[in-house]
């Protein structure tokens, strides 16, 4: 860039010679070869080089919400390999895990067996236990806090916490409830409509 | 200079636009009231189904924003059929899409609270959405990034087909990882059998048309800002070169 | 119903309509700025304008650019 520029300046030069003087529009030669020679080693650009407190402003404004832009991506990309590819373990791999992973937290899932659900009431607050099921082995849970408002027998879900110290009973503190991607028409007569509209 | 002889009969463009707009707000408006009045109830989820007829729609129309963003994109670095049009049509495309990318999440966390128990879940599905809304902010961010014309628009072309292919990841991702997020019944990846009953389909097919609808109404209105914004850049331009002028003359 | 489905039919519905609205007011703005007659000019000549490369200058940079500015970016063109 720099060993062309010269020569741009001298180009812009001559044009602005008495040989060209009515071609101009808006005496733009003028303008490259006055106002350019004071930069002339400098990029060629349209625009004025000296930037105006708006135009910093502009540039730093950029720059943050580039940083900031860069930092969500990677965090993201973090919570994607580390979060999100394995975001559960069915209950028939976490038992064969068991050892493995201890009492550390993580997210299992399984079919609400039905008839296992009961509510246990604490002092602390509500407590449901259940027992989900994947391919066959069964895990007893015990929730704390209280389900989530779709949960219920017969569905699969993802439960968020433990093992409770060498026993393979789990302890959550969170229900995820798994939903299927089919809507079907509540039947007219089972109708339980969630606030009294009748729909 | 093919330009000069055609000149854009604006006015009939401004008619279609306006008919356009008109459509999309009688398809919203139509797919509002048949969502939350007229299909029944979902027999698991009851009244919480009619977030179905917003929430997939939006990411349709993000996806197919994103899409019409790239192929814009490739068109513009295509040397052939480069031109200013595609640049702006990218990135009002881009623009659009980050709007309803953003919407896809806002309405998804809606609906997962009462439905998962959870307003967010560092799920595969949801994961790569998040990355796809700020990647594409990373995009309307590189797009104001100062520069020559052809230099910005070829950089941004660049940063948009780099974006689009978390597109596909977002697509697969609940083939490819485990996720607590459903399977998407419409253009399902996978050969799942889904199911949805009969007005709520028709609704929901309401939903998609409308908002895709919206889209084109949104991209129009925005591409048209783009070409006045150039054009005061433009005039902007001379204005300053013209001062700068007078000041070279003065000296 | 139960406040979710308001809230996300709200949300969607308001965002569009806010963005939507915005960019028709942008719009009417720019076009104030720009005049309508200038608009009308530089929409019909940039409609089809291939856009610079180093080539080949864009006919709607002409007028902006003289040849003497661009050709600082062009090779081979050293007098």
């Amino acid at each position: 860039m720099s060993d062309i520029g010269p020569t741009g300046v001298t180009t812009a030069d001559s044009a602005t010679g008495p040989g060209r003087p009515g071609s101009s529009r808006d005496g733009f030669e003028d303008e490259s070869a006055s106002g350019e020679a004071g930069t002339a080693l400098s990029a060629p650009r349209r625009i004025p080089r000296i930037l105006s407190p708006e135009q910093r402003r502009q540039r730093r404004r950029l720059e943050v919400a580039g940083v900031v832009i860069v930092a969500a991506i990677g965090f993201l990309v973090f919570k994607g390999l580390t979060s999100a590819i394995v975001f559960f373990k069915t209950a028939n791999e976490a038992v064969a895990q068991r050892a493995t992973l201890g009492n550390s937290t993580f997210q299992l899932e399984g079919m609400v067996l039905p008839g296992t659900v009961h509510l246990i009431r604490e002092s602390s607050g509500t407590t449901v236990g259940f027992v989900v099921e994947s391919s066959g082995v069964k895990v007893a849970v015990t929730n704390t806090g209280s389900p989530p408002q779709l949960f219920q027998p017969g569905i699969p879900v993802i439960v968020v916490g433990h093992f409770v110290g060498a026993s393979d009973r789990f302890a959550s503190d969170q229900i995820l409830v798994k939903h299927s991607n089919s809507y079907i028409a509540a039947h007219p007569n089972r109708v339980r409509a969630l606030n009294g509209t009748k729909r | 200079m093919r330009a000069s002889t055609r000149t854009v009969p604006s006015e009939r463009v401004a008619v279609a636009l306006r008919v356009l707009g008109v459509a999309s707000l009688v398809g919203v408006v139509a797919t509002v009231w048949l969502g939350l009045f007229v299909t029944p109830p979902d027999e698991f989820m009851g009244n919480l189904v009619r977030l179905l007829y917003v929430h997939p729609p939006m990411a349709w129309v993000a996806f197919l924003a994103y899409g019409v963003a790239s192929l814009a994109s490739l068109l513009y670095l295509w040397p052939r059929t480069r031109s200013e049009r595609f640049d702006r049509l990218a990135g009002a495309s881009g623009e659009v899409g980050v709007v309803f990318t953003g919407l896809t999440l806002v309405s998804g966390s809606i609906w997962g609270r009462p439905t998962w128990g959870v307003w967010w879940v560092w799920d595969p599905l949801l994961t790569t959405t998040a990355l796809l809304f700020v990647l594409y902010l990373g995009y309307l961010a590189l797009r104001r990034v100062p520069g020559e014309f052809h230099v910005r628009a070829r950089r941004s072309a660049i940063g948009a087909l780099i974006a689009f292919i978390d597109v596909p990841i977002v697509y697969l991702s609940v083939e490819w990882w485990r996720s607590l997020h459903q399977a998407p019944t419409v253009l399902n990846p996978t050969t799942h059998k889904t199911y949805v009953h009969g007005s709520m389909a028709w609704t929901l097919l309401l939903g998609f048309v409308s908002f895709t609808l919206v889209y084109t109404w949104l991209v129009a209105h925005r591409y048209r800002l783009a070409e006045l914004q150039d054009a005061q850049d433009t005039e902007g331009l001379e204005i300053a070169l013209a001062e700068r002028r007078a000041e070279a003359v003065g000296r | 119903m139960n406040g979710y489905v308001e809230a996300g039919y709200i949300m969607v519905l308001g965002t569009l309509s806010s963005y939507g609205v915005a960019l028709v007011a942008r719009e009417h703005a720019a076009r104030r700025r720009v005049g309508t007659a200038a608009v009308e000019e530089s929409i019909a000549t940039s409609a089809d304008a291939p856009v610079t490369d180093l080539t080949s200058p864009a006919p709607r940079d002409t007028p902006v650019v003289m040849p003497g500015e661009l050709e600082q970016d062009a090779p081979g063109r050293a007098p």
